[in-house]
């Protein structure tokens, strides 16, 4: 069952095989990849392995001579574990040839992947703590299938292999100097942290980790915590303020993780984006994917002027937000020129924002916003909801009515916010779709690029003559203006129509 | 909705109405039997008769507007048509949603197939393009087969997703 497949076993053959020069059939003969990869795989099967050593532990704890047996047990372990890493680093090859990258992984049943070099648009690279210690990469054969994981990955390639496995893919090494870039200061990742997003997804987590701790803490020590609970307003708000503190560092520090050394460049037709502290990725974009960008102008962050970009390209829709992430943090009044530089495509024309100054383009397009009579379409259903919520409540614990007001107040006020964030603009290029309520949020798309484009209207809407536009793009991410004009919102719907073949080539 | 673009015009055929009556029995039946058995529970636990009863026939009224009205009217307003650059979709019962999308955006197009739509000799087209997917809920067979082929050759010119 260990027999590795019969490969010719030289970790350490001579750099220039003489078929890798061969200029007709780019080929790079089988090999294994660093021996840091025997490492990781067998770190991998200790990790598998925590869950079933933490029950022994809590089982062998009864056990008089438990410490000899934990000691014993954790040796074995890692021995078992180191061997298993040996046979699987040794059972995993890669090789170019007749065209293709083929890996092989596996000890008792090896697979085999086999990816068309025309395929493969980026050799892209990624560095974990460990890849970090031995100065290697973590290499992700991307194709055009798209996705941050790529088709093939291979967990430790040294720098020079990288180079080499390029130069055999006929891949151009990256390179980054003069090149236009974008970069996240330091303290832009402080402010990304300090403004970040999650805080209210976090929220729930802190809670279920309070549940947990107590889980964990036993019935007694709930209850005499349970006991010293504050139960005065004073120190519940104290309690919710410090829970609100918790999710607030949790969600700082998981920003500076994933968004530390943050950078883009654009190399010819494609971006290069590097991030993270722990794990440093580079993942590379072909231009000609995105099709879309989503500018989102969160609570924290529209006051003081910011927005955070994110791409929105063919086969990436499925990745984590951080994957799909131009910038992190950017004054809006910055975006135009950075589109301009990084993606030009949806640069073009008239500015994102609508605050900016007319004076500099006169001719621009305006941007158009529902109608004023839609406006109460806007704020009643969000008001009448929780007023009757509230109401409701009320009748079954009558100490709650001052939310009656306070709250209702609020809906009303997101109401109008998302009446006065709602809107569209379009010109030759682009077409930029805005809405939101506590987070305003823009599309900015190629028109002649949507996936598809709806027009929709209930019976209400009919009588008022407004109708909602939606329009979706290769992302899968979908957005819909709601309440416009009917006359303007069909308008837009037959711009959008496509006219021929020809002109969405172009 | 005038103007520009031309309103589509092959509706489904009418056997269409049974499969989507069909559909609604998927949460008409639990809905009836939950508000006998709500309606029995009341009654036991010694709530006035008026609610229980009140609740089965509201519960009743719901089934029978999901099986025949909404039938009715999604039959009525669901309207395609198949051009050159696009396909044309109008569709919905409360809300009408008119869809256009560019016939170069198509990635694949499939038939499919459930047991209800077997026994009504009825078959569904799905368009998928990069962004989601987009249905015809019931065609024949052969109008089916040539939708399908139809869109998969019109999908054929070459995009740069």
């Amino acid at each position: 069952m260990s027999d590795p497949p019969d490969e010719p076993a030289a970790p350490a053959q001579p750099a220039a095989s003489s078929a890798a020069d061969q200029p007709t059939a780019p080929a790079l003969p089988a090999r294994r990849l660093h021996p840091a990869g025997a490492i990781l795989s067998a770190l991998d099967d200790i990790r598998n392995a925590l869950f079933s050593v933490v029950v022994l532990i809590v089982l062998g704890s009864r056990s008089a001579n438990f410490g000899t047996i934990a000691v014993l047990g954790g040796l074995v372990g890692a021995a078992v574990a180191a061997w298993v890493g040996y046979m699987r680093w040794r059972a995993e090859t890669y090789e170019i040839a007749d065209g293709a990258i083929r890996h092989r992984s596996g000890i008792i049943s090896p697979d085999e992947t086999v990816v068309p070099l025309a395929r493969v648009h980026s050799i892209d690279t990624s560095q974990g703590p460990v890849q970090r210690i031995f100065g290697i990469y973590e290499l992700h054969v991307q194709t055009a299938g798209g996705g941050e994981k790529g088709e093939i990955v291979l967990r430790a390639v040294s720098p020079a292999e990288t180079a080499r496995l390029r130069a055999a893919a006929g891949l151009p090494e990256p390179t980054t100097t003069d090149l236009p870039e974008w970069r996240l200061s330091p303290r832009g990742l402080l402010l990304v942290g300090l403004t970040a997003p999650q805080l209210g997804m976090l929220l729930p987590l802190v809670g279920g980790a309070a549940a947990l701790i107590d889980d964990v803490l036993g019935e007694g020590t709930r209850n005499s915590l349970a006991d010293r609970l504050p139960t005065d307003t004073g120190g519940i708000l104290l309690l919710i303020a410090a829970a609100i503190a918790a999710a607030w560092l949790l969600s700082f520090l998981g920003s500076l993780v994933t968004f530390a050394g943050f950078s883009v460049v654009r190399d010819d037709d494609q971006l290069r984006i590097r991030r993270g502290f722990l794990q440093r990725r580079a993942t590379s974009v072909p231009l000609r994917r995105i099709h879309a960008v989503s500018v989102a102008e969160g609570p924290l962050r529209r006051p003081l002027g910011l927005c955070s970009v994110r791409l929105e390209t063919a086969g990436y829709g499925r990745d984590p937000a951080a994957a799909r992430t131009l910038f992190p943090l950017l004054p809006i009044g910055q975006l135009d020129a950075q589109l301009a530089t990084l993606v030009p495509a949806l640069a073009s024309g008239s500015p994102t924002s609508p605050q900016a100054p007319a004076a500099t383009a006169p001719h621009t397009p305006q941007f158009q916003r529902p109608p004023h009579r839609a406006a109460r379409r806007y704020i009643a259903p969000p008001t009448l909801t929780i007023l009757l919520v509230t109401v409701a409540a009320t009748l079954a614990w009558p100490s709650v009515w001052p939310a009656i007001p306070i709250l209702t107040a609020l809906a009303a006020l997101a109401g109008l916010t998302s009446y006065r964030s709602a809107g569209y603009r379009i010109d030759a290029d682009r077409l930029l779709l805005r809405r939101g309520t506590l987070t305003r949020r823009t599309l900015v798309a190629r028109p002649n690029h949507l996936q598809d484009h709806s027009l929709s209207q209930n019976a209400f809407q009919a009588r008022a003559q407004l109708a909602n536009l939606s329009i979706t793009v290769a992302s899968g991410t979908n957005s819909t203006v709601a309440h416009l004009d009917s006359t303007a919102a069909t308008t837009l719907f037959n711009r959008l129509r496509p006219t021929s073949p020809s002109t969405s080539q172009a | 909705m005038e103007g520009g673009t031309p309103e589509p015009t092959q509706r489904l055929p009418g056997q269409a109405r049974l499969l989507f009556a069909g559909r609604t029995l998927g949460w008409a039946v639990p809905l009836v039997v939950g508000s006998f058995i709500a309606d029995s529970v009341l009654t036991e636990s010694g709530a006035p008769d008026s609610i229980g009863l009140g609740l089965t026939l509201a519960a009743l009224a719901l089934a029978l507007l999901g099986l025949v009205l909404e039938p009715q009217r999604r039959w009525r307003n669901w309207r395609y048509e198949l051009r050159d650059e696009e396909i044309d979709l109008r569709r919905g019962v409360l809300v009408i949603t008119r869809t256009l999308i560019p016939t170069i955006r198509v990635q694949h197009v499939d038939t499919q197939r459930t047991w209800l739509s077997d026994q009504l000799g009825l078959r569904s087209v799905r368009i998928h393009t990069a962004g989601g997917s987009h249905t015809i809920p019931a065609l024949r067979p052969d109008e089916a087969a040539a939708i399908r082929d139809r869109i998969a050759e019109l999908a054929q010119r070459p995009d740069d997703v």
